[in-house]
């Protein structure tokens, strides 16, 4: 309620006086509903107003443009100190109402539209001057929450606001301060307010480089570990394995036609079985002993077996890095998150674990539903592997969820 | 030289619980269109991309089903070799009758996951001219079952009433 003896009601953002629309919010900010009727049948004009919010979704400025003159006005300001108290005003805006001529566009003395630090409604009736956050109350005063914290933090007081750093954090639901570059995610609040700003977008776009930089390092890194700069071909050597070497000797039996040729990063390689002879990526070896590289050689005078070795090596290996690539993201980000909890004090490894359960849960149910379906081959695996992927995925996250729960 | 028969039939009971299997698989697919939120983990962020997953394993188990319910009604005789030619019909989209002088390799392969079946190289010409003959169904099969489809057969015994090495033995005996 903003005023005691008034009915203020509130439909998913839409607010009532009395019965009557005062305003319903947009995505930068709300439309001003204007009632020129006196009598109980609203004729509404409605007004545009837009919303300047800071990087905590503080409404620092509201302005809208005056059908009369045509030129922006500022309907109100608001400056706050670092824990949302909001300063005297020192702005005169000759703050007149007049209901008649509500399509002029002017500054009013009780402005209904009270969202104002963290983007929360500010409560001033019956002089209790608090913000109303989703879950608790607020009293930028004496910078405390004047309601238990719902979630126990055992290093702060349950009272204490925004982790005593109301310049970095918000926390608009009154449960969790949120880091404000959360709020580049989120462009617009529950009441229309816009929370877009440069500033927030380019440390998080920053954060987000640095971070994908260095997955691409390490991949970079992976990459020629296992193409074959550190001399292992395919993952893990074959060395002196008996069982391996007849089943390679095997393969190259069968492959008639084509001088017997082991490439680097072929189909078994990418299984992680290959020759003895550690090979570089490119490289083949004969059974003659001799080693070549593909490189060197234009692939248009391969045999066709080895054509099809090649291509299906390089099909292969790309899409083992991707699968890499996605699960390494993944996990990277589990850990990422887990560190942030750990720098906030609270440290956790329930993120590690539920991603590295979505990543084995994916692996399985991505091998498991071609082995059962029996469609193991063909680019129709790829399809029958990211489904099961999919699905395993999130049976292994939720079950390492269950657990934690 | 007497002309032996070797006559593989069809499992029709393994085909019939892969056949379950499958119906799983498609409603897995059909709910990861409709329902993409809740599918959503680590690694499939993206509720696009679960969708666009759901939609083409949609697609191909529609496919798959289709096919081995055929094959579930229509098919006996899984593999039949003789002297001059094999005839495969282990499964809905298999090349049929292929005279030996057309095969020009057999060798045996294994899955990732260990489970082995039979490669077969054949003439390039007479793939060729069989994949014209099929329908879209088939081809469409073909085309998402094996790389190589151009160039090469693949025959799993998942469907038939013998023991892989034992199939391929018998293949290779009767190659010329």
């Amino acid at each position: 309620m903003s005023i005691w003896n008034e009915k203020v009601e509130y439909l998913d953002g839409y607010q009532y006086n009395d019965n009557f629309l005062e305003f319903f919010p947009h995505a930068e900010g709300y439309v001003k509903a204007t009632n020129l009727s006196l009598g109980n049948n609203p004729n509404y004009v409605f007004n545009y107003v837009y919303n300047y919010t800071d990087h905590l979704g503080n409404v620092r400025l509201s302005y809208a443009k005056d059908p009369q003159s045509g030129n922006l006005k500022i309907l109100d300001e608001s400056h706050y100190y670092p824990f949302g108290l909001k300063h005297q005003e020192y702005s005169t805006f000759g703050f007149v109402s007049n209901p008649i001529q509500g399509v002029i566009i002017a500054p009013l003395t009780n402005n209904p539209y009270q969202y104002k630090y963290n983007g929360k409604e500010w409560q001033d009736e019956l002089n209790f001057n608090m913000y109303d956050m989703d879950m608790r109350q607020y009293d930028p005063a004496i910078a405390r929450w004047v309601v238990l914290d719902p979630v126990i933090h055992h290093s702060l007081s349950p009272y204490s606001a925004f982790d005593n750093n109301p310049v970095f954090w918000a926390d608009p639901s009154g449960a969790d301060s949120e880091f404000f570059s959360a709020f580049a995610d989120q462009n617009i609040d529950h009441y229309g307010t816009s929370n877009t700003i440069d500033i927030a977008n380019i440390i998080e776009a920053n954060q987000k480089m640095e971070n994908t930089m260095q997955m691409i390092k390490a991949l970079i890194k992976l990459a020629e570990n296992y193409g074959g700069k550190n001399s292992k071909s395919g993952g893990e050597p074959n060395n002196g394995d008996p069982k391996k070497k007849k089943k390679n000797q095997n393969e190259n039996d069968s492959s008639k036609g084509n001088k017997g040729a082991t490439i680097a990063g072929s189909t078994y390689s990418a299984l992680g079985e290959h020759g003895e002879k550690k090979l570089k990526s490119g490289e083949y070896t004969q059974t003659n002993g001799k080693t070549g590289n593909f490189n060197d050689r234009p692939y248009n005078k391969l045999s066709d077996n080895a054509k099809a070795h090649f291509d299906s090596a390089k099909g292969l290996s790309k899409l083992k890095l991707l699968g890499m690539m996605g699960n390494l993201y993944s996990f990277g980000d589990g850990v990422w998150k887990d560190y942030n909890s750990f720098a906030n004090g609270e440290p956790s490894i329930e993120n590690t674990a539920v991603a590295s359960g979505g990543i084995i849960g994916g692996i399985i149910g991505g091998f498991g539903l071609g082995f059962i379906l029996g469609l193991e081959t063909g680019p129709g695996a790829i399809i029958t592997g990211i489904i099961g992927g999919v699905a395993g995925g999130i049976i292994g996250e939720e079950a390492v969820k269950s657990f934690f729960r | 030289m007497e002309n032996d028969i070797h006559i593989f039939k069809v499992n029709k009971k393994r085909l019939f619980i892969n056949l379950l299997l499958l119906i799983i698989a498609w409603v897995l697919a059909f709910s990861l269109i409709i329902n993409p939120k809740f599918f959503i983990s680590t690694i499939f962020k993206n509720e696009t991309i679960i969708i666009v997953s759901g939609i083409l394993g949609f697609l191909y188990f529609t496919c798959i089903l289709i096919s081995r319910f055929i094959f579930l009604f229509k098919s006996q005789i899984a593999i039949q070799v003789q002297n001059d030619f094999f005839i495969d019909n282990s499964s809905y989209e298999s090349v049929g009758k292929v005279y030996w002088e057309n095969v020009k390799d057999i060798s045996l392969a294994e899955t990732k996951l260990g489970n082995k079946y039979i490669k077969i190289h054949i003439k390039e010409d007479f793939l060729n001219q069989n994949f014209q003959n099929l329908n879209v169904l088939k081809r469409v099969l073909i085309i998402l079952k094996n790389w190589k489809f151009k160039s090469q057969i693949l025959i799993f015994s998942d469907f038939i009433e013998a023991d892989i090495n034992e199939l391929y033995n018998t293949l290779t005996q009767n190659q010329k």
